[in-house]
């Protein structure tokens, strides 16, 4: 197979590369190693799990404490299992990347302006006036009770409570926005193929060995092209370019967000399973910790009632009167991604800092103090052993009290920065427009680049910054002098 | 041995009493549950498959050394203690694997269209709610919540 350009990965980074380069006029080939999203599967149903997300949704991150970590794996990527809020980068970051890792020509005017540009494409939306879904209503409480003024995020989906979060349709993930922008402007989108390895020669990428099917039905085949984007994400670009024997500081800086859940219970029925995940998020600027709701399913809510279980089994009965809520930070430590020798899968490792630990569980004692105020008659923390919490005094004289780092049941699904952007060449693998140094043809566009993790659902930033990026190369300054 | 076997010997001590579903239902449920777990091991990457097959077999054959039989032939009471004790072990690779297993199945089972539905009637029976239409006092449902 050929092609002028081939983009690896259709997710955030991927499928607005696509767009800009087939609008562009150029010859553009997607390889996405996942399937098309079928509609009639929902994006978070069991089946889903096992067909839309990577190791159906079971891909680790070990260290100290074990962290589930989950990203898609289809046509659309994580856009099409996120939770799709919608955040421009903070203020703070972009003078950090300029400041810690010299990243070029980033103002705030210019990702501003493209920032404009893709709302256009991806609209974000807030929930309609008297159309809050009551899983968010709670939290509004909860916030103003807490003298915090509630700030609805807004998210790439229809703002009207009723329409499911799952429903086929209901999301302006990358599958319904740039990728039909790509076809149609001529790109080619193979679903099902696995990159396994970029052949390079001289600082020059100059073909791609891919596999389509998995088992006895795999079919090998080679792509060639003049130009590579690496667009799978930031634990399987890095993982691509190491299997490929590209491993200078390559997934040396993985940043993660680490989540931590709590279960409430309020006295009200809530039924999140039938509305949009709840809207308010509440940024804590000075600790670098953000609240949250969550994706709520009776299933979602066995998982996180099951670290004390069966004590929490008769919870299940207040099913339709729970919510999911969490609290997260911006990791502060460095983890790394490796891919494991013959079959280049990533092996991703990240130790939660004592600085993490603290704000995490700062984090949980915060989001008790905010679903108290909203009315909650009980909070299930994430934490192994732990009773529910019947007050948010008795929550912060618990937490107050050591917890064992092992004892946290932590997720996450933001990673980000493990081959960052920057001139800092003893820590930046990847220039401050996406070129991948000592290669001129081999560009990354996506999460990988971003310096460090943003403190944000990063969706924004990554299409962001990969549209200045291929807008950049396409000026033809991009190359090499 | 079968691993939807094993993985549903593990997962069926676990599983909750809510909602109770008739025979057939819950046959049904059960047989779609272990293919469901099967079905997400085998999707893992072979690094992380086959340790997870390794502790599987552990897991069934370590009670021989306590109870003189495997896992698979002891009293669900038993089997209870036993997972239990695997999730406050010491070694936490014990708790994380068990950890690992319970939350897939609580996920898949409460998540399995049947479970669902049967959720939804029982929960509408007895906490009105707008689209559900009018019932009996939402506290008869609150006083089955953990204390």
């Amino acid at each position: 197979m050929r092609a002028e350009i081939a983009i690896i990965g259709s997710g955030a980074g991927g499928a607005i590369t696509a767009a800009t380069l087939a609008e562009a006029g150029r010859d553009v080939l997607v390889l996405e190693e996942g399937p098309p999203v079928d509609p009639g599967v929902g994006t978070n149903t069991p089946e889903a799990m096992r067909t839309l997300y990577r190791n159906a949704g079971l891909s680790p991150i070990f260290g100290r404490v074990p962290i589930a970590f989950v990203e898609g794996r289809c046509v659309g990527g994580s856009t099409e299992v996120n939770s799709s809020f919608w955040h421009r980068p903070p203020r703070g970051a972009l003078e950090r990347w300029r400041d810690s890792f010299g990243v070029r020509d980033l103002g705030h005017a210019e990702i501003d302006r493209l920032l404009d540009e893709i709302e256009q494409t991806v609209r974000p939306t807030v929930t309609r006036p008297g159309e809050l879904p009551p899983s968010s209503a709670v939290f509004r409480r909860g916030l103003e009770g807490v003298d915090t003024e509630p700030i609805e995020t807004p998210r790439l989906q229809g703002g009207d409570a009723s329409g499911s979060q799952f429903a086929p349709g209901a999301k302006r993930s990358m599958s319904r926005t740039y990728l039909p922008r790509a076809e149609a402007a001529g790109a080619r989108i193979e679903s099902g193929c696995r990159v396994r390895r970029i052949h390079h020669r001289d600082g020059r990428a100059t073909s791609l060995s891919v596999e389509r099917g998995r088992g006895r039905d795999r079919q090998p085949f080679e792509v060639h092209a003049e130009t590579f984007f690496v667009c799978g994400g930031a634990i399987q670009t890095p993982a691509l370019l190491r299997a490929s024997g590209i491993r200078e500081r390559i997934g040396d800086s993985l940043r993660i967000q680490p989540m931590l859940k709590a279960a409430a219970e309020f006295d009200e029925v809530l039924d999140a399973h039938r509305s949009v995940m709840p809207v308010y998020q509440l940024h804590e600027a000075e600790s670098s910790v953000f609240l949250g709701g969550s994706v709520f399913t009776p299933g979602f809510l066995g998982m996180a009632l099951s670290d004390r279980w069966p004590e929490n089994e008769s919870l299940l009965r207040a099913w339709r009167r729970m919510g999911l809520y969490y609290a997260a930070c911006r990791g502060s430590a460095k983890g790394s991604v490796r891919a494991f020798p013959g079959t280049g899968d990533a092996i991703v490792r990240y130790s939660v800092s004592r600085e993490d630990r603290q704000n995490l569980v700062g984090g949980l004692a915060r989001l008790c103090d905010v679903l108290f105020a909203g009315g909650a008659r009980c909070v299930v923390p994430g934490i192994r052993g732990r009773a529910p919490f019947r007050s948010a005094t008795e929550a912060h004289r618990v937490l107050e009290s050591r917890i064992a780092p092992g004892d946290l049941n932590l997720s996450t699904v933001h990673v980000s920065s493990s081959c960052p952007m920057g001139e800092v060449e003893a820590t930046c693998p990847v220039d401050s427009h996406g070129r991948l140094r000592g290669f001129e043809n081999v560009r990354v566009g996506d999460a990988s680049v971003i310096p460090d993790a943003p403190g944000v659902n990063p969706q924004g930033t990554v299409m962001a910054l990969a549209l200045r990026n291929v807008r950049h190369f396409l000026s033809g300054a991009g190359s090499p002098s | 041995m079968s691993i939807e076997a094993r993985l549903l010997d593990i997962a069926r001590p676990l599983l909750p009493s809510v909602p109770e579903l008739p025979p057939d239902e819950a046959r049904r449920v059960e047989d779609d549950l272990a293919g469901d777990l099967a079905a997400q091991i085998a999707r893992l990457p072979a690094h992380l498959a086959a340790p997870f097959r390794v502790a599987l077999v552990a897991f069934d054959l370590l009670p021989l050394l306590r109870f003189g039989r495997p896992y698979r032939a002891l009293p669900i009471e038993t089997q209870r203690r036993v997972v239990r004790a695997w999730s406050n072990a010491p070694i936490g690779a014990f708790r994380n694997f068990v950890k690992l297993v319970r939350s897939c199945a609580l996920y898949t089972y409460l998540d399995h269209p049947i479970v669902t539905a049967r959720l939804e009637r029982a929960g509408a029976a007895a906490d009105p709610s707008p689209s559900a239409g009018a019932g009996p006092d939402p506290s008869a449902l609150r006083s089955g919540s953990a204390g």
